[in-house]
């Protein structure tokens, strides 16, 4: 084994005799090339375990090791010299000329802290580059491939860190659906592993067809995570270093969180192929299995801190549902988007615990519910809430009285987050099986939105599109943002639905001046909660020095009779806009666009509605 | 002795093979001219290179914080860039506040940057300082991507000389003077507008003319906004230019969506032997380049 690792030894050992009276001998002079014989008594021995430990290894990592943390980089770096072996077995050839450059590699990047300046880097690559080439020469080129070959490892360990996750942050990428696979489904070092296996990984047939099957298992399982559409263009970058082995593990970990947690689409093509049988219509199937356990994911996480068990199940419950309208509702919108920078949306729920519900009736018995309200921007919020009592079967229903101690009618609060018992006295005897229905009225209530255009003058369609391209990298959302609260504006501005670039083009026609393109001002009310919207006191879209051709397109307020007749959004009056400020109709030559950020305001009352069925019997009294 | 003689070839072939290495090694490696050094600055590609000072500004920064962007700009144009301003474009209205979007770069003569020369083989450098003021996020949201771009656009020259044959003669097989080429290649004037080609094509009638084909393309990171021919001459003789044929149209705006652009000169031929003459092209030209830049608002209490 040891003469397989390096040259001939023999011919170093003798050379001043090997040669003497026998004329020159091609093995006289040792050779740098594979030791050809000693291979091929290594596949008998399992060379390919390195492979094996790879791919194992690789995904044991992948599954269990948080990327980013101490031992995850020491593993990763154990793997990354394993790959050196497996890499060498595979091609064949002597293990050093592969670890060459992976030592030069790591010493750079671990020692030097990836060094990159210009003086550093041409001593360095001087020095890699005179060992390289003297392999090179000794072994007559047979070296140089392996020695280029040697990268390949350099690069999964890059990969392995999180240079994806780093390379969409530092270049603010969009994350698309390709990149979210390689970032949460991609096992690098089992990839390379199983490229690295060899043909024949042992004498025995079984597992030779064994390690086949896992190839083609390997394989199928790369174009279902591949099956996606491709990387979007890379924008300009521009950066202070190379990241370190932390920054692309933190990046890892912060892109991560971003990304919903779907599940693998390899498990959800398997599912929908063999489970559920769904050979015609695979893809809307994969969404929609993707769509599902992304909401599982998100209530999992919602309701962790919940301690005690049954609230957490049936937070959870209650979760799946919300979730599943909200994906409901937002199908049916069209023109805006949730604004995920304001992580602590204003919220509020009503909390009926059924086990602190009375099961026997006895008069004036109270029925306990908690008001739960997230006010992260501390708005002036007043609150009420009501409850009764609907009979199961049928119409009836017995009416609650809310019993707030100490406080009034109306109950106003400013701070960030108001929770609060409450309870509801029936004011009606109790027999039977009911819903108990708590409504919880918000009245003023704001929700702004925003949303971004870029205007330019009246320039030819190339300067046009050579704009359309700076524009584009700066205004990435062409929708209106509006927080995850209880409902909001969806308004757009533009030549066409989505379009970010306003421009003023004019045409003379008749010697009057025409705009070429209408600019036009879209917007509804869209009720993004699981409640009601119960009243619009106003509405207001600031269009600062436009000029519209309806006013009641930019304020005003709906009747209720409308805010009824409409369940899926209220459409707001549309205009054109007949006129804009100068500075936006002509932006400063040097720049040759502004953009601008519009915002709308919605001022609103909301109900909130919980229920919980209860079964209530009479008191028996003792005979 | 044999052995003697074997190691001693081995031992030469790898010092002449490391030799050969190293020789292209240091080849390669560009290294800054010494003083002594006469290298002809107007030839490659170059530009006027532009980077942002490490932290000016800083990669995130808090709402109402005072923070500055410095460009710096370096010629590294084989000619003086007159009119170097650099602007700034990005959502400036909402969330981050400038001084001002647009400034001159201020070099040793206001608003110009000397190129590079036997004086000053870097190039002069300058540093253009931006004041901004970060804006308040929206609501309370805990982020805000506020990418942007800085742009630099400036004034400068290109001069293309070379050496050519002049024969009237289409059908002379001997000549004793000297050989049209009827195309040539070149790797730019030192400039990010270069002359790629000339053809030169002999014109029979009387008298005969020779037309010049020149190729410009825009090879730089940026664009041409207008490219203006100032002087044409073969020998002393003007030559009769423009950019679109008969057009007499001497300067050109955008050259086409590839970047390219033709322009075709015509000189009459007075002498029926052919003799070498040297072709003088002088232009100048305005031009812009551009690089998008990062900058994220952070939530103080994130």
């Amino acid at each position: 084994m040891m003469e397989a690792l390096f040259w001939d030894v023999q011919a170093w050992r003798n050379p001043f005799k090997k040669n003497i009276g026998s004329g020159a001998s091609p093995a006289y002079f040792p050779t740098f090339g594979p030791a050809v014989g000693a291979v091929n008594r290594g596949i008998e021995g399992g060379i390919s375990i390195a492979s094996i430990i790879l791919l194992v290894g690789g995904l044991l990592k992948f599954i269990f090791i948080p990327a980013n943390s101490n031992f995850g980089l020491i593993l990763s770096v154990i793997l990354f010299i394993l790959a050196g072996y497996a890499l060498s077995e595979k091609i064949n050839v002597q293990r050093y000329a592969v670890f060459i450059p992976m030592l030069a590699f790591f010493i750079w990047y671990f020692v030097f802290d990836a060094n990159y300046s210009l003086v550093f880097l041409l001593y360095y690559l001087l020095v890699v580059g005179i060992v390289l080439a003297i392999f090179a020469v000794f072994s007559r080129g047979a070296s140089v491939r392996p020695e280029l070959l040697g990268f390949v490892p350099c690069l999964f360990f890059f990969l392995d860190l999180g240079m994806i996750p780093f390379l969409v942050e530092y270049l603010n990428l969009q994350i698309t659906p390709l990149m979210e696979s390689l970032i949460l489904w991609m096992p690098w070092w089992s990839l390379l592993g199983l490229l690295t296996l060899p043909q024949q990984v042992s004498t025995n047939t079984f597992i030779n067809g064994l390690v086949g099957l896992l190839k083609i298992f390997g394989i199928v399982y790369l174009i279902f995570i591949l099956i996606t559409p491709a990387i979007p263009d890379l924008g300009h970058y521009s950066q202070e270093g190379l990241p370190t082995a932390a920054e692309l593990a933190a990046a890892q970990e912060r892109v991560t969180e971003k990304i919903p947690k779907k599940e693998n689409p390899f498990i959800s093509n398997m599912y929908c192929l063999f489970v559920k049988g769904e050979y015609g219509n695979i893809q809307r199937c994969v969404e929609q299995r993707q769509e599902e356990q992304e909401r599982i994911a998100f209530c999992e996480d919602k309701v962790k801190p919940i301690t005690n068990q049954v609230q957490r199940d049936k937070a959870y419950e209650t979760c799946l549902k919300e979730e599943a309208e909200k994906k409901k509702k937002e199908a049916l919108q069209a023109g805006g988007t949730i604004d995920r920078t304001i992580r602590i949306p204003t919220e509020a729920k009503v909390v009926i615990r059924s086990e602190s519900l009375p099961k026997i009736y006895v008069p004036d018995i109270p029925f306990p519910f908690e008001v739960q309200i997230a006010n992260p921007r501390q708005q002036e919020i007043q609150m009420d809430v009501a409850c009764k009592f609907k009979k199961k079967i049928g119409t009836d229903y017995v009416l609650g009285k809310v019993e707030k101690g100490a406080l009034g009618d109306f109950i106003s609060f400013r701070d960030q987050t108001y929770a609060s018992q409450f309870l509801c006295i029936p004011q009606g005897e109790l027999n039977g099986t009911y819903t108990l229905e708590v409504d919880l009225q918000l009245l003023n209530l704001q929700t702004p939105s925003r949303l971004q255009r870029a205007f330019i003058g009246n320039v030819p369609e190339a300067e046009k599109k050579r704009l359309e391209q700076e524009i584009h990298s700066v205004i990435r959302e062409e929708e209106a943002l509006v927080p995850a609260e209880f409902a909001g504006i969806y308004f757009d501005l533009g030549h066409a639905t989505n379009e970010v670039i306003i421009e003023n083009k004019v045409v003379v026609e008749d010697g009057k001046e025409r705009r070429y393109k209408p600019i036009l001002l879209r917007a509804n009310i869209k009720n993004l909660g699981n409640g009601k919207i119960l009243k619009i006191h106003n509405y207001h879209i600031d269009l600062p020095n436009f000029q519209v051709d309806r006013p009641a397109c930019l304020d005003g307020t709906i009747d209720e009779k409308m805010i009824e007749a409409y369940t899926a959004g209220i459409p707001l009056p549309v205009c054109f806009i007949t006129d804009y400020p100068l500075e936006l109709k002509q932006p400063p030559q040097d720049i040759g666009w502004i953009a601008q950020e519009f915002e709308a305001q919605l001022f609103y009352d909301y109900q909130v509605t919980a229920r919980e069925t209860i079964t209530v019997m009479p008191q028996v009294m003792p005979q | 002795m044999k052995i003697a003689l074997s190691l001693a070839r081995l031992v030469t072939k790898v010092f002449v093979i490391q030799a050969l290495v190293l020789f292209l090694m240091t080849g390669c490696i560009s290294s800054p001219p010494g003083p002594g050094d006469i290298s002809n600055y107007k030839e490659g590609v170059s530009d006027v290179d532009i980077s942002l000072l490490q932290n000016a500004p800083p990669r995130e920064v808090y709402p109402g914080s005072d923070f500055r962007i410095i460009v710096r700009l370096k010629n590294s144009l084989g000619y003086d860039a007159q009119d170097v301003s650099v602007a700034l474009a990005g959502n400036f209205e909402k969330y981050i506040s400038l001084s001002s979007r647009v400034q001159k770069a201020e070099g040793e003569e206001p608003g110009a940057l000397k190129g590079r020369s036997l004086e000053r083989p870097e190039g002069e450098e300058a540093f253009v300082e931006f004041d901004a003021k970060a804006g308040s996020l929206f609501l309370n949201a805990e982020e805000q991507q506020s990418p942007f771009i800085v742009k630099v656009s400036y004034q400068s020259a290109l001069e293309f000389a070379d050496t050519i044959c002049i024969n009237p003669n289409l059908y002379a097989t001997y000549d004793s003077g000297c050989t049209v080429q009827s195309k040539k290649s070149y790797n730019g004037q030192g400039a990010p507008l270069v002359i790629a080609s000339l053809e030169e094509i002999t014109l029979s009638g009387s008298p005969g003319e020779v037309e010049f084909r020149l190729r410009l393309k825009d090879r730089g990171n940026g664009r041409v906004t207008w490219a203006e021919l100032i002087s044409a001459k073969v020998g002393a003789k003007e030559l009769r230019c423009s950019f679109e044929l008969d057009s007499g149209k001497k300067r050109i705006f955008h050259p086409q969506d590839n970047g390219e652009a033709l322009l075709i000169c015509r000189l009459p031929i007075d002498d029926p032997a052919s003799y070498a003459t040297a072709i003088a092209l002088q232009f100048t030209y305005s031009y812009e380049a551009s690089e998008t830049q990062q900058l994220k608002i952070v939530n103080v209490q994130r």
